[in-house]
């Protein structure tokens, strides 16, 4: 009979309500302690469980003028603790992170060659790949990525910036026709055309979808003052109204729920809308939230800069994050300056993307061209 | 079968083989004390016949109340009683009391009495701030679009808003739980066949925190488990997810 891997509890419990509750580092740790618990740590349906249970923790993109830092801000922990370090990457040949979903990073890239391409990893597993396509990922930009759930794929959502042809003849596509294509992360297919809003699209590509519902939505943009919605399982394009404001608008993700923020930096304050009720599409003011201008120039010795404003969701909860060069701050609803982070050497990027860890090793990942782990980019 | 199968990651806490050896070992038990002469109150069923003598139709809670508590029998034999109150914390018990099959003593077998008291101690504790609502949602994370939010469902609150803890429970707990290793794997046990979700969930995270931010030889001490890997196998594992064990 094999022996339980915790003596004095039943198996299903160790697993099932125990190590599942364990984060990602504790875990991996936890399979070093013996076999079993090695073995039953990696089945498929544990992990799966496992990244079902993690926190989606807002990502904080740090830059030193070579490397990519990657940092998750958990408001939870403690106190200095809050802003952790998730990974760093190797800035020669990996550059701007572009989409996350479920754990895996999108970042563009460049193969060995210089040709520019996109890249996947994973900073749980420390695996990374780069994507076969699009093979030139300079005339594409990334829009958003999400599991495409009637085929279980991850698929990428990219529009296609311009008609002209590919820099060296890499791009073996007949079709150029701008606008938007899907491409699903480990295919050999070239990129597939969908259509969609062509002229919006390029304009979309500034702004980091929210993902709710299985549906991406991006915030007005331009004179258009309506939110863009990508239906993921039926990748086809609509539209949703947004709330009147003069101001330009950044859409998130709260708990399930569609959020809306004024993004005027001429402004003091913030105001913040949230969606109750999905198909009514009737926007509720919920907070505007007057910033802690003074005290925060006061914590960075007055100098210049712009602030830049992003709220973000963390669990049920709406927190402000200013950031200003390598400076951070945490600003809760009632506009109280609640920390702040300081990361020498490194200018600070909210891009409004967030990781929920996952140690599920994806197949795809070893089907895909320079196959790493534990290895660069990651450094 | 695609990953939003679990999307929580939470396995079901009812047990169906629990629940139906406990209704018919109180069913039975129930028949037993029924035919000796017995000193429980005439009192009314929930299905009331209509009969013009019974009280009037009293609110739930406060029915719950005056009822009798409900009597655990241990295994060694010994009963340990719990308020309707605070059995309600209890999937199981509170499945016998709707179906009025909790009358009679209900045995908790592989469960010893020392390990009863605690965790009717738990409960009691908990019972009185217990909202059976708000577990129901835990375990059904995705219900029925769409959402109809009414202000006290409302699940968007400011940062600040710390969860009100008036009554002391959280720092109850952490007392209540330190336990040695085998009385905590006790209670874990009892509050699995129980269902006492709240209970199962502070059990099983206090062993999960013994367990972060630890090296595996300590893990291995804690808990008593052997190594079976070889020097080589341990450095490679170690080697494979390196960044894992840094500090």
């Amino acid at each position: 009979m094999a022996e339980a891997l915790l003596p004095g509890l039943p198996d299903e419990i160790v697993i099932w309500e125990i190590l599942v509750r364990l984060p990602p580092k504790s875990l991996l740790r936890c399979r070093a302690v013996c076999r079993a618990w090695r073995r039953t740590t990696s089945t498929r349906a544990f992990l799966l469980a496992h990244h079902g249970r993690q926190p989606s923790l807002p990502v904080v993109c740090g830059f030193d003028g070579y490397n990519q830092s990657i940092l998750a801000f958990d408001h939870r922990a403690a106190a200095d603790a809050w802003l952790r370090p998730v990974a760093r990457l190797d800035g020669e040949r990996f550059f701007c992170l572009q989409a996350s979903c479920d754990g895996l990073l999108v970042f563009s890239a460049t193969t060995a060659a210089w040709r520019p391409c996109l890249a996947v990893c994973n900073p749980a597993t420390r695996q990374s790949a780069l994507l076969r396509h699009p093979r030139d990922a300079s005339l594409f930009g990334v829009l958003g990525m999400y599991l495409h759930r009637p085929s279980g794929e991850y698929r990428l959502l990219l529009h296609r910036t311009s008609g002209r042809p590919a820099i060296l003849g890499h791009d073996p596509l007949p079709e150029r026709r701008t606008g938007c294509y899907v491409s699903a992360l480990g295919s050999d297919q070239p990129p597939r055309y969908i259509g969609g809003p062509a002229a919006a699209a390029s304009a979309l590509g500034f702004y980091t979808p929210a993902l709710v519902r299985d549906c991406l939505h991006w915030s007005p943009v331009g004179s258009c003052k309506v939110v863009t919605v990508f239906d993921t399982a039926a990748e086809s394009f609509r539209q949703m109204r947004a709330p009147i404001a003069p101001t330009k608008l950044s859409i998130f993700q709260l708990d399930g729920k569609l959020g809306i923020y004024s993004n005027d930096n001429a402004t003091k304050a913030v105001d913040v809308w949230v969606l109750p009720n999905y198909e009514g599409e009737v926007w509720e003011h919920k907070y505007r939230v007057e910033l802690p201008a003074a005290e925060i120039r006061g914590q960075f010795g007055g100098r210049g800069g712009r602030l830049n404003v992003s709220v973000v969701s963390a669990g049920d909860a709406v927190l402000l994050l200013l950031i200003c060069g390598q400076w951070l701050f945490y600003v809760d609803v009632d506009g109280v300056l609640v920390d702040s982070f300081s990361c020498d050497g490194q200018k600070l990027y909210a891009c409004g993307l967030a990781l929920k860890q996952t140690l599920v090793p994806h197949a795809f990942f070893t089907a895909l061209e320079d196959y790493t782990v534990n290895a660069s980019p990651f450094i | 079968m695609d990953s939003t199968a679990d999307p929580k990651g939470k396995r079901p806490l009812y047990q169906e083989d629990g629940l139906a050896y406990a209704r018919a070992a109180a069913a039975a038990a129930s028949a037993t004390a029924a035919a000796a002469p017995d000193e429980e109150e005439a009192k009314p069923k929930p299905k009331p016949s209509s009969s013009s003598e019974e009280a009037k139709p009293e609110p739930e809670a406060e029915d719950q109340a005056e009822m009798p508590p409900l009597v655990l029998v241990a295994e060694d034999g010994v009963e340990v009683s719990i308020s309707r109150r605070a059995a309600r914390m209890s999937h199981m018990l509170r499945l016998l009391m709707e179906d009025s099959c909790a009358d009679g003593p209900i045995p908790a077998p592989n469960v010893h009495s020392d390990i009863l008291d605690l965790v009717v101690q738990y409960c009691e504790k908990h019972g009185p701030y217990y909202d059976p609502e708000a577990s129901e949602r835990a375990r059904n994370p995705f219900p029925p679009f769409p959402v109809e939010l009414t202000p006290t469902v409302s699940s968007i609150k400011p940062v600040t808003y710390v969860d009100p803890d008036p009554h002391g429970l959280k720092d109850w707990d952490k007392d209540f739980i330190s336990l040695d290793n085998s009385t905590l794997f006790e209670v874990i046990l009892a509050a699995n066949y129980l269902n006492i979700e709240d209970l199962l969930d502070l059990g099983t995270t206090t062993v999960a925190d013994m367990m972060r931010g630890k090296k595996p030889e300590e893990i291995r001490e804690i808990f008593e488990i052997e190594n079976d890997y070889t020097p080589e196998q341990e450095a490679e594992l170690r080697k494979e997810n390196a960044w894992a064990f840094e500090d």
